[in-house]
This record gives structure tokens, C-alpha cells and sequence, in this order.
């Protein structure tokens, strides 16, 4: 549905986008994971037609970037971050005008802005004026605007950014359900935003895709990345130094907990050999072993360390 | 074209969504105001004075004495006027990020940039409307030829729609609205006197500095002569910035 390739984008020094290739599938919600300035919300300009990318190509619905821009812009609706609105309109009268810059038929634009206003909720506000709308209200304005015009293709700056956990959960839910019949690239800088709404995930970091996967397999591939918790009985010093003999292990953490039991957390590879033969060391320097527990790596981990690969 | 319009009508409307065309409105008025009964009590003076001395009144032309003095100063407080009006068109969408929204919309730049025109346009059409008040007022009570009169309108309206356009162009090219107002209004100042120039110099040079001055064309139009040239000067005066606001437009966002 969405085809990006090898898109670059300079802005006088800075290299924002270097080769940037990816697709949404159909009726597929992505999620466009990296951190601020990574070139997210360049890229997303780019697929709107807000921006002209320096080299590459955007295909939308079989609609191409550069050249198709008009055709690709009014199959796509667009939810830029920080929803910035006309404040002096009212809310139908903001939804009609979009619906007429996007060529909704004169006698379809009232029904076009009920059906919005009620999949988006915001009966209660129509009459108002945009700038007297809490934060919430003007996401979901924001979100109803680009949907008016009944696009197949819908792409969501960060769309939850200075929202409330209440109305977040809303955004949320209401993202999902669109999901089942639009495709949706949805950007973030957090990962439960991605996680929770998301059945892919890009990650994008210094203008280049780092990891292109689903949700799990992504914590799958990823599994070297494990976090094991540890007890163990003994000092403090003997076991830091067992620790920094043994090259498969980093150290997080180790505090000295009660009865001469230290807590502490290493990473380690996923391998479960690797969990043995920990098990197996601690042991054999006259420790005793109270836990060792692996947890799965979260998302979290995956994009940090993916990141942080890409920085080193 | 219904796109322009649709900019255009939601752009006239902003303008009175907020107190910015009733403020521009009235200081525009009582401005006008002023000089009007400044330039008739003058007026009025003169031929009472022209009575008593047995001169015969019919020297005294009402039009040329108020009404073309008058409409040269109204040009003027347009000229300061406009910057104010169309600074915000482009800028401010720019500025605040609803430019994404508007962009991102299946639009061209010259819809953008003709919507912005027509509704600033709009806003100085009834401006120019409004202006009408002071030859009525003459009409009543004195002997006015409408003609002249209505020429001064007309060109007040062609001409605050190059003042109009230049201001769209100013409010494309800068994020910030103050930028684009000082600079619109410093150009459009220079183009409004740069005949001043053209008595200081000579030859070819003279004749374009003094095509260029708005001031002149519009002169003409307060004697009630509507001369092509004058027509095809504020055209072009006002497809010119349109057409570069576009390009620039269109570039910006790779159309």
C-alpha cells in the first residue's frame, strides 16, 4: 500500500534522511519507532507531500512520489504532530473546510462531517471553537480532519504526545479500530505507543532504517539482548570479580541485600547454555546460587540496543 | 477554481472572526475621516472666501479639490494598511504548523495563493466599498462629478489588489508575520515613490523609474481616466508576486 524507497533528505548540514526503505502492507498498522530527531516526521512529510525528498521515491495505493503528489494526497490523510488546527474556526466548520479542500462532493460534505464526528467523538464539541478545545479534544479533531475525506491510507505523527494516560488509552483504541479497515503509519519515540497499537514495527535511527520486523519477532531476533536477575550468597568483591572473568556477562547492577545475599542484574546472551554455565561458575567459586532468573527482552531493550548499536 | 474559493471564503471569514478587520476597518475610516472634513472645511472656506471677493465659483472644482486629494491620501493609508492584512496569510500556517494540513491536501500552489489573494482581496474590497461614504456625502450637499469619483474607487481596489498580492508574496517568503509586514510595507513605500527618483535622473532610466510608480498610475485614475496602461501596469503589478508566491510555494513543497 505504502512503498518507500531509498528516500534521502538533506537540510543544509544535516543529513536528515540517508536511504530510508520500507512498505506498509494493506490494512496494516506500522509503527515508525526511533528517537527525536531520528527523521520520523521528515519521512512522514515526505509520503504526505508536504516535503520533496532530495532522491527516492514514495508510491502510495499505485500513486508515485515525485510526479503523482496531488493523486497521493487525496488517498492519504495526514495527522501532523503537536495538532496544530485553525483556532478560530469551529469544529464543523473546520471539518467542512478540509472536506472541501479534499474534493468531498458539496452534497456529501454534511454527511461525511456527522460520520467523522462520530467515529471520533466529538458530538459535544461541534459547535465550538477550535481554540477553546482541551488537548484531548484537539487530537481527536486533528484525527477526524484527516479522515474526512475517507482516505485508504492514514499517517499519524506521534499522536499521543501531551496527552493524559485517559486519553491516551483513547487515541489508542481509536487508532485500533481504524486499523481494521485503513492502512496506518503511526511514528513514536516510546515504545508502548508501537507495542500496543502496532502489528509491525520500523526502526529508524540517524536517518536510516535499523530493524524491520513484527512486534515479536523483533524481541525474538533479539533475544541475545536478555536481562538475567541473580541472588547470590557471598561477598560482594568475590562475586564483581567473578563476574568481570567471565567475558559473556556485563554486570547492570549488584547491591548486598539481606543475609549476605547480593541482588543484582547482568545481560547476558539468550542462549540457555550460557544460563548453565553462569549457573555453573557461580557455583563452583563456593557461592551459593538463590535465583537466577532471564527476562524476555523488552521492546525497549530491542530499540535501545539496536540504537545504541548503530551510535557505536 | 472551487478550491480558490473555498481558501478564499475561509480566509475573508478568519478575518472577521477576529477583531483584525473590525480594527483595520475603523482605523481606515477614521483616517479617511479626517482628511475628508480637514480637505472640505478647506474646501468650504475657499469659495466662501472666493464669494466675498466676487471670484466667480466656478474655479472651485469640488472633485479636484477634495475628492482626488482625498483618495491620494486613502492610497497611502491603504498602502500601510495591506502589509497588516495579508501579513499572517502564509506565515502564520507556517508558523503554528497548520501549513501541514493545507499542504498535505490534494492542492496546488496556485490554489493556495489565489485563495490567499481573493480573501485578503475581499477584505479590501470593503474597504474600498466603505470609501464611497465620502463622495456620497459631497454628492449630497454639493455639486460632485461622479465619474471621477468612481474611477477613484475602482482604482483604489485595483490598486490595493497589487498591494495585496505583493503582501501574499512577502507572508510565502518569511515564517515570521512581522517580517513579512515590514518588508511588504518598505516595498511597497519604495514602488510609491520611486518617481521621486526618476526627477533626479535622466533618459531611459527616468522613464522606467516613473513607469514604476504606483503613485503615478494611480493618479491618473482620481482624474477619472482609465488609460489601458494603467490597467495593464496594476495587472501586471498584481500577477507578477502571485506568480513568483506560487513558484515558491511549489518548490517548498515539491510540486
Amino acid at each position: 500500500m505504502i512503498a518507500v524507497e531509498g528516500i534521502t533528505k538533506r537540510f543544509a548540514a544535516v543529513q536528515a534522511l540517508a536511504g530510508v526503505t520500507f512498505r506498509v502492507d494493506r490494512h496494516e498498522i506500522l509503527g515508525f519507532l526511533g528517537p527525536n530527531g531520528a527523521g520520523k516526521t521528515t519521512t512522514m512529510r515526505i509520503i504526505t507531500g508536504f516535503l520533496p525528498a532530495d532522491s527516492g521515491t514514495v508510491s502510495v495505493d499505485g500513486f508515485t512520489i515525485p510526479g503523482q503528489s496531488r493523486h497521493v494526497r487525496r488517498g492519504v490523510g495526514y495527522v501532523p504532530e503537536n495538532a496544530a488546527l485553525y483556532r478560530d474556526m469551529t469544529v464543523r466548520g473546520l471539518l467542512a473546510y478540509f472536506a472541501a479542500l479534499r474534493g468531498v462532493p458539496r452534497r456529501r460534505r454534511s454527511a461525511a462531517v456527522d460520520s467523522v464526528v462520530e467515529r471520533c467523538v466529538l458530538g459535544t464539541v461541534q459547535g465550538r471553537v477550535v481554540g477553546e478545545l482541551s488537548r484531548g479534544f484537539r487530537q481527536r479533531l486533528c484525527l477526524a480532519q484527516a479522515l474526512v475525506h475517507a482516505p485508504q491510507v492514514l499517517v499519524l505523527d506521534e499522536p499521543t504526545v501531551g496527552l493524559d494516560p485517559k486519553q491516551i488509552h483513547e487515541v489508542r483504541n481509536l487508532i485500533r479500530e481504524l486499523g481494521s479497515d485503513l492502512t496506518i503509519l503511526l511514528s513514536s519515540h516510546i515504545l508502548p505507543e508501537v507495542s500496543a497499537t502496532c502489528d509491525r514495527v520500523v526502526i529508524i535511527h540517524q536517518g536510516k532504517i535499523v530493524a524491520e520486523d513484527t512486534t515479536a519477532g523483533l524481541a525474538a531476533r533479539l533475544e541475545g539482548v536478555l536481562t538475567v536477575r541473580l541472588s547470590i550468597r557471598g561477598g560482594a568483591d568475590q562475586i564483581r570479580a567473578l563476574f568481570a572473568s567471565l567475558p559473556y556477562v556485563r554486570v547492570v547492577s549488584l547491591r548486598p541485600g539481606e543475609a549476605g545475599v547480593v541482588r543484582g542484574e547482568v545481560r547476558m546472551g539468550g542462549d540457555p547454555a550460557l544460563r548453565e554455565e553462569l549457573a555453573r561458575a557461580v557455583l563452583m567459586s563456593g557461592l551459593g546460587l538463590h535465583e537466577l532468573t532471564p527476562e524476555g527482552a523488552s521492546l525497549e531493550e530491542v530499540f535501545l540496543e539496536l540504537t545504541r548499536e548503530e551510535a557505536e | 477554481m472551487s478550491t480558490v474559493l473555498t481558501i478564499a471564503r475561509k480566509e475573508f471569514r478568519s478575518y472577521f472572526a477576529s477583531p483584525m478587520a473590525y480594527v483595520v476597518t475603523t482605523v481606515f475610516l477614521l483616517i479617511g475621516g479626517f482628511f475628508f472634513y480637514t480637505m472640505l472645511s478647506y474646501f468650504s472656506r475657499l469659495s466662501f472666501q472666493f464669494m466675498q471677493y466676487g471670484y466667480s465659483e466656478e474655479q472651485l472644482n469640488i472633485n479636484d479639490m477634495v475628492i482626488r486629494p482625498l483618495y491620494m491620501n486613502l492610497s497611502l493609508i491603504l498602502l500601510m494598511v495591506i502589509p497588516m492584512i495579508t501579513m499572517r496569510l502564509l506565515a502564520e500556517e507556517r508558523r503554528s504548523g497548520t501549513a501541514e494540513l493545507l499542504f498535505t491536501s490534494p492542492v496546488t500552489a496556485w490554489h493556495v495563493v489565489g485563495g490567499k489573494f481573493l480573501g485578503a482581496l475581499g477584505l479590501v474590497a470593503v474597504l474600498a466599498i466603505l470609501t464611497c461614504v465620502y463622495p456620497l456625502v459631497v454628492l449630497m450637499v454639493g455639486d460632485v462629478d461622479p465619474g471621477p469619483a468612481a474611477s477613484a474607487v475602482a482604482g483604489l481596489f485595483l490598486m490595493g489588489a497589487g498591494f495585496v498580492a505583493w503582501g501574499v508574496l512577502a507572508s510565502a517568503a518569511s515564517e515570521s508575520q512581522i517580517v513579512a509586514a515590514v518588508t511588504s510595507f518598505g516595498f511597497l513605500l519604495l514602488l510609491w515613490v520611486v518617481s521621486w527618483a526618476g526627477s533626479i535622473t535622466e533618459g531611459s532610466l527616468a522613464s522606467v523609474l516613473n513607469y514604476l510608480s504606483v503613485m503615478a498610475h494611480y493618479e491618473e485614475f482620481t482624474k477619472g481616466i482609465l488609460d489601458t496602461s494603467h490597467l495593464v501596469f496594476f495587472a501586471c503589478l498584481t500577477f507578477f508576486p502571485l506568480f513568483v508566491a506560487a513558484q515558491l510555494l511549489a518548490s517548498r513543497h515539491g510540486r
